[in-house]
């Protein structure tokens, strides 16, 4: 049996550890001491442990300057924080020396299961080759281009092109620069052309439902109900990114990953989605109808003819006109309340002339 | 021989003296005409209850003894709509003030009758004889209120391309004169004034359409229900304009490979133009077609337009993705031909679908598959109702080709306020005369 002494960094992780194997090891920033803290807040003996004949650990304060406190516990969260003058220490005590912090841990206690590795790891180390991110970025680049010079019919710039070409690479080199550094940061890890790939499978599978939505709205005239696709897709793309991003660049524990994947992409969608669907029923002039054109080897559906077509149209003179009673009602309710208060008689003639 | 050039003499004076003399006349008259009926006009004014103020201004004359007073619907037409809102008051040359109710109306030609409080003493004949062409006929009003208004100008007939008639006047009517009456030198009322199209060119409503308007108030005794005699004139004149196009020859005028209709009956006037440039490769003609006026309303809402157009498309050598990409582009926004608000329609009811249509007519030389295969188009049919006229629409027709690489022809039509039937039987015609060969 030995005690484990690990010095946490500020983010709280393992910077080093010590064993404690005897029966006395001294803490202080003294260099006689068993770990030499390296912290202008210590004393030079600071405090010790002492392992006691009942077999117990002990930590005991030396009188220091800034005293020992006890921070809480890993494992039994109702164990209060407070100033240390002599405490047995239970695995899993955090402790603080001078301003640094120990965590100390009984070598016998349990040791929660391996954590297995996350069944995407493989995905994301295939992803990482820069050879496959590089051609995943071309191939956006290449895409954004081919669609923009299908969908327009002038003489084509090449001001354009270079224009298109270097918006497209610089959005996701720094979409991935951006997580990769967050990710140096925080984990020491990069991931650049990890980060790179997803960015680019994103566009191109947003780009490729943007050409599909056309065809769609082409041929099925499919309305407002192409606005909702649109947003369920980017409430499917935009979680997936940020989940892997998360997964990549920081330590987020799986549900904090998830909450933060799914929450901040939703509610953005979601108040979209709400101002979308709430205008969907105002009044509009203009006719809301697809305007979507393509040549016919992409229709799908067998065209009518036109008689047909023409002989079906009495249904839609069926337009039901309530709203307008409603309203009428409404007005006359807050026309007579607004009468009524400063002149009752005025009110009461208009009613009888109309 | 000294007599009769004295003869002659004699005659060429009387000529001058003649000539002197009528110019007098008219300069005189001129005077004489306003001094003589300056007591029958009236400033009309449109005063909004609550603030107390004027909301609108225009003209109005007497046109009985029992204080009847004849104006242009659209000074009126808020007091209409809303009579919670808005009085009427008229305001006459010598600054009497007085009250005016609202008796009856005619919204296709702009006509209104109302009635004074205090009836006033002088009132104007209304012509029964229609003027000669190039007569002088006087215009009276107030303009921009800067006072009652004498303006000469002459008479030059109806005007062409419209369904509603006008009297094209040779003068300036301007804003404010509106509804004031324009009379001939023995002062009978031959229009009353309208619109303007600036630079002398301006209409009047023709007098007798305001005999007929007066005749059917004295008939309906004195209670007119308003909203349903304005339903009425607009079924009526819809089904005058669905039957003078129907029964007129439908004349096919090429556009680009495909034959369309053109000036359909003289009322409708049809413009054309071709955009072409260097920087793009497909070359548009165009041919749009109006009824040049529409009835008002309201401020925000017009109606009794027929409208149509069509359009060419076509280029060379180029992708079809890319052509039509252009295409869609161009033909992304079409709007209704009229004016109308959340309170009075319904929105748009659509149906949308792929329509085919035989290519019909002599075969062409060049490309004789072609024609076997039928037209294929996109084809959007759109309704809404009139909520206060409910057998009242505005139809939306459009048609674009989607069968050919590179050519594209693309029919569009709206009717505002027709009716079901009219619309079918419109609707028919059109798309059976429409060919592409």
């Amino acid at each position: 049996m030995a005690l484990i002494i690990e010095e946490l960094n500020r983010a709280n992780r393992v910077q080093a550890r010590y064993r404690m194997d005897g029966d006395r090891f001294t803490l202080g920033r003294g260099y006689d001491n068993d770990l030499i803290l390296e912290d202008m807040h210590a004393d030079a003996h600071h405090a010790e442990i002492r392992l006691a004949e009942d077999g117990c650990y002990y930590l005991r304060d030396l009188d220091s300057v800034n005293g020992t406190q006890l921070l809480g516990n890993a494992r039994d969260k109702s164990i209060k924080s407070g100033d240390v003058s002599e405490r047995m220490i239970e695995s899993d005590d955090l402790v603080q020396c001078g301003k640094t912090h120990l965590r100390l841990i009984n070598s016998e206690a349990a040791i929660p299961e391996a954590v297995p590795l996350h069944s995407l790891e493989s995905f994301f180390g295939n992803l990482s080759r820069p050879a496959g991110a590089i051609g995943l970025l071309l191939t956006v680049a290449l895409t954004t281009l081919v669609i923009s010079y299908l969908g327009y019919a002038r003489n084509y710039e090449w001001t354009v092109a270079v224009n298109l070409l270097s918006g497209s690479v610089i959005g996701l080199l720094v979409y991935a620069g951006a997580w990769a550094f967050i990710g140096r940061v925080v984990r020491h890890e990069t991931n650049f052309f990890t980060h790179l790939s997803i960015a680019a499978i994103g566009a191109l599978i947003y780009t490729g439902w943007d050409w599909f939505s056309t065809l769609l709205n082409y041929n099925f005239a499919l309305g407002n109900l192409v606005q909702l696709l649109d947003f369920v897709v980017l409430a499917l793309i935009l979680p997936a990114m940020l989940w892997c991003a998360c997964y990549l660049a920081t330590n987020l524990s799986r549900g904090w990953r998830w909450a933060v994947a799914l929450v901040l992409p939703w509610g953005f969608l979601g108040l979209g989605l709400a101002e979308t669907i709430g205008g969907m029923d105002d009044f509009s002039d203009i006719p809301e109808i697809s305007t979507e054109l393509k040549y016919d080897d992409l229709l799908l559906r067998k065209p009518v003819p036109m008689e047909q077509f023409i002989a079906s149209s009495p249904a839609l003179f069926d337009i039901p006109i309530e709203k307008k009673k409603e309203e009428k009602a409404e007005k006359k309710a807050d026309k007579d309340a607004d009468t009524t208060a400063p002149e009752d008689g005025a009110g009461d003639t208009t009613e009888t002339e109309s | 021989m000294l007599n009769l050039s004295a003869r002659l003499l004699a005659l060429l004076l009387c000529c001058f003296t003649g000539l002197a003399f009528s110019n007098l006349v008219t300069a005189q008259g001129y005077e004489q005409l306003y001094s003589d009926y300056r007591g029958s006009l009236y400033q009309i004014r449109l005063i909004e209850k609550s603030s107390n103020s004027k909301a609108g201004l225009g003209s109005g004359f007497q046109i009985s003894a029992d204080g009847l007073i004849a104006t242009n619907y659209h000074v009126v037409a808020e007091a209409v709509a809303e009579p919670d809102k808005y009085q009427l008051e008229f305001l006459s040359v010598d600054g009497v003030k007085g009250n005016l109710e609202l008796l009856d109306i005619d919204v296709i030609n702009d006509l209104a009758i109302l009635r004074q409080d205090q009836p006033g003493k002088d009132y104007l004949q209304l012509a029964e004889d229609t003027p000669k062409k190039g007569e002088t006929i006087v215009a009276l009003g107030n303009p921009l209120d800067l006072g009652m208004t004498l303006i000469p100008g002459t008479y030059n007939g109806i005007a062409s391309g419209s369904f509603y008639d006008r009297i094209h006047f040779a003068g300036s009517i301007n804003p404010g004169m509106s509804g004031g009456p324009a009379i001939n030198t023995r002062g009978q009322v031959v229009g009353i004034n309208v619109a303007t199209a600036g630079n002398q060119v301006s209409f009047l409503v023709p007098v007798d359409k305001l005999a007929n308007l007066l005749q059917h108030f004295r008939k309906q005794g004195n209670s007119v229900d308003l909203k349903a005699v304005t339903h009425q004139q607009l079924l009526d004149n819809q089904q005058r304009i669905i039957d003078s196009i129907l029964q007129a020859d439908w004349q096919r005028r090429s556009l680009g490979e495909a034959k369309v209709v053109g000036e359909i009956v003289p009322a409708i006037q049809c413009w054309g133009s071709t955009q072409e440039s260097d920087d793009n490769p497909v070359t548009r003609i165009d041919k749009g077609c109006t009824g040049q006026d529409v009835v008002f309303l309201s401020e925000d809402f017009n109606t009794g337009r027929v409208e149509y157009e069509f359009f060419w498309l076509e280029a060379d050598d180029l992708l079809p993705s890319r052509f039509y990409a252009e295409y869609e582009q161009q033909m992304s926004s079409f709007y209704p031909g009229n004016t109308a608000g959340e309170e009075d329609v319904t929105k748009f009811q659509c149906r949308q679908a792929f329509t085919s249509q035989a290519r019909d007519g002599e075969t062409p030389t060049s490309k004789p598959e072609r024609n076997k295969k039928p037209i294929v188009a996109r084809t959007s049919y759109c309704v809404r109702r009139y909520k206060d006229f409910p057998d009242l629409y505005d139809i939306f027709f459009l048609s674009l080709s989607v069968d050919q690489k590179n050519r594209a022809l693309v029919s569009h039509f709206t009717l505002s306020g027709f009716t079901q039937e009219s619309a079918a039987a419109f609707t028919e015609k059109f798309t059976s005369e429409i060919q592409w060969h």
